[in-house]
């Protein structure tokens, strides 16, 4: 019984982990910094969301996998209004970056995000999704935190921890499936892929050690994240390549906004060094 | 009434944090049984994904060709390549949108079958008919290359071709 009860408070001390106020608005601000930059881009690609769209409206979901597909889509406007919706959508994303978004505003902005997400499921890319994962829990989050934040804003930050290491720690074990990364050639056939890089990078292939060191270390930290960013000794170690991973990601294949959104997740994980209010015992 | 707030909450954060670990490798058994109860919750959140970004091997480039046949045209077709800017030239970040659209469609033959080859029949164009092939941007392997000491060549392989006719509005609405 005893050691049931011992699992119960520690079960609820680790989701009920107060939140620095400072901490979440920064993290807030900053995300929807990068979502203003990042989907400001989508008013030049709105061919892939309106009446010019490749895919008929209402037919948007027959183009995803039947395993993957939503039970409805939360597309529901018109066409001609994709360019108000991406602007409704960056309308609320700037009143989180001001500070003045209560909480469905976030909320409204998940199912705008969602809207376009599944109104052209295979123009969206890998950030997108990624903004569906986080966005969705931010949704829930009272972006005051006052008191080490509320129930529920606890719990949603704490889950968006924990996915960030599920996501690395499949993004790692995906690769196992593949021969090039256990030969450490992987990141040759990106860098060699004119569709992949920003610049010319086939020259890599002069210095093969290099590449095999690179493709190695990717592995080891993707799999390595969830285990070492748990740890408070270990936590800065790993942020800290991923920082320079993601960098060399931005700066190398032009996936900025991709980096920039797992970026500051990152800034979650400093929570757990600082936070300080209402304990579990005070909140419930 | 916040300790039952949190034991709901609770039950949530274990129905949750057990559709994210599971359902991404969709080949284990755990999927084949759970996967109906979590699967269509993940893809209602948007969600469902596999996490298999550069993998299991990253992808090499892929190129399409549409070929539009008609009498207007001088030479008898209209020649169109895609991804737009992505054809022999580097990666135009502003473009990553179309390029990922157009390689998730060229993936498959029966997506540019359903819902590209109708897009171009009954677009402005209106062809009598339309050509695709899909090209695959093959690179030696990095291994290769170290053992041969040499400079390298990518290799474009078609990998699809197909013509489609165009049904003309009177023969559609038949």
């Amino acid at each position: 019984m005893k050691s049931l009860q011992r699992l119960w408070s520690f079960w609820e001390s680790f989701w009920l982990k107060p939140l620095d106020s400072r901490i979440i608005q920064i993290y807030s601000k900053i995300f929807a910094g990068i979502l203003i930059l990042l989907y400001s881009q989508r008013f030049l690609n709105l061919e892939f969301y309106n009446e010019k769209s490749i895919l008929p409206d209402g037919r948007e979901l027959e183009l995803i996998d039947s395993a993957l597909r939503p039970l409805w889509s939360w597309h529901w406007w018109p066409d001609s209004w994709a360019f108000f919706a991406n602007l409704a959508f960056i309308g609320l994303c700037f009143l989180i970056l001001i500070g003045k978004a209560p909480r469905p505003v976030a909320l409204m902005a998940w199912f705008l995000h969602m809207g376009f997400m599944h109104r052209n499921w295979a123009a969206g890319m890998g950030v997108d999704t990624m903004v569906s994962v986080f966005l969705f829990y931010l949704s829930f989050v009272d972006l005051k935190a006052n008191r080490g934040g509320d129930l529920l804003s606890r719990v949603m930050i704490r889950m968006s921890q924990v996915h960030l290491s599920v996501i690395y720690f499949y993004t790692g074990i995906e690769k196992f499936r593949g021969v090039s990364w256990w030969e450490g050639t992987a990141l040759w056939t990106t860098f060699s892929n004119p569709q992949m890089t920003l610049f010319d990078l086939s020259w890599t292939h002069h210095f093969p050690l290099m590449i095999a060191v690179l493709t190695h270390v990717t592995v080891l930290f993707e799999l390595m994240f969830l285990p070492l960013v748990w740890n408070s000794r270990t936590r800065f170690l790993i942020l800290a390549m991923g920082l320079f991973f993601h960098l060399g990601i931005a700066l190398f294949l032009g996936l900025w906004a991709f980096a920039a959104v797992m970026l500051v997740q990152y800034v979650l994980f400093l929570n757990n060094q600082v936070a300080k209010g209402e304990s579990k015992d005070q909140l419930l | 009434m916040k300790k039952i707030a949190f034991g709901l909450l609770s039950v949530w954060i274990v129905f949750h944090g057990l559709a994210l670990v599971i359902m991404p490798s969709p080949q284990s058994l755990l999927v084949d049984i759970y996967g109906k109860f979590f699967g269509p919750y993940l893809s209602q959140l948007g969600m469902n994904t596999t996490w298999n970004l550069f993998s299991p091997d990253p992808a090499q480039a892929l190129y399409g060709k549409v070929q539009l046949i008609h009498p207007k045209y001088e030479t008898g077709e209209k020649v169109l390549l895609y991804p737009k800017s992505a054809h022999g030239k580097m990666l135009n970040p502003l473009d990553q949108r179309g390029l990922y659209f157009f390689r998730y469609m060229m993936l498959d033959p029966k997506r540019l079958e359903d819902f590209l080859v109708p897009w171009f029949c009954q677009g402005e164009e209106k062809p009598n008919e339309v050509w695709i092939q899909v090209h695959r941007l093959w690179v030696p392997n990095l291994k290769d290359l170290v053992q041969q000491h040499d400079e390298f060549e990518a290799v474009s392989n078609m990998t699809f071709e197909k013509q489609f006719y165009c049904q003309s509005e009177e023969e559609s609405s038949q």
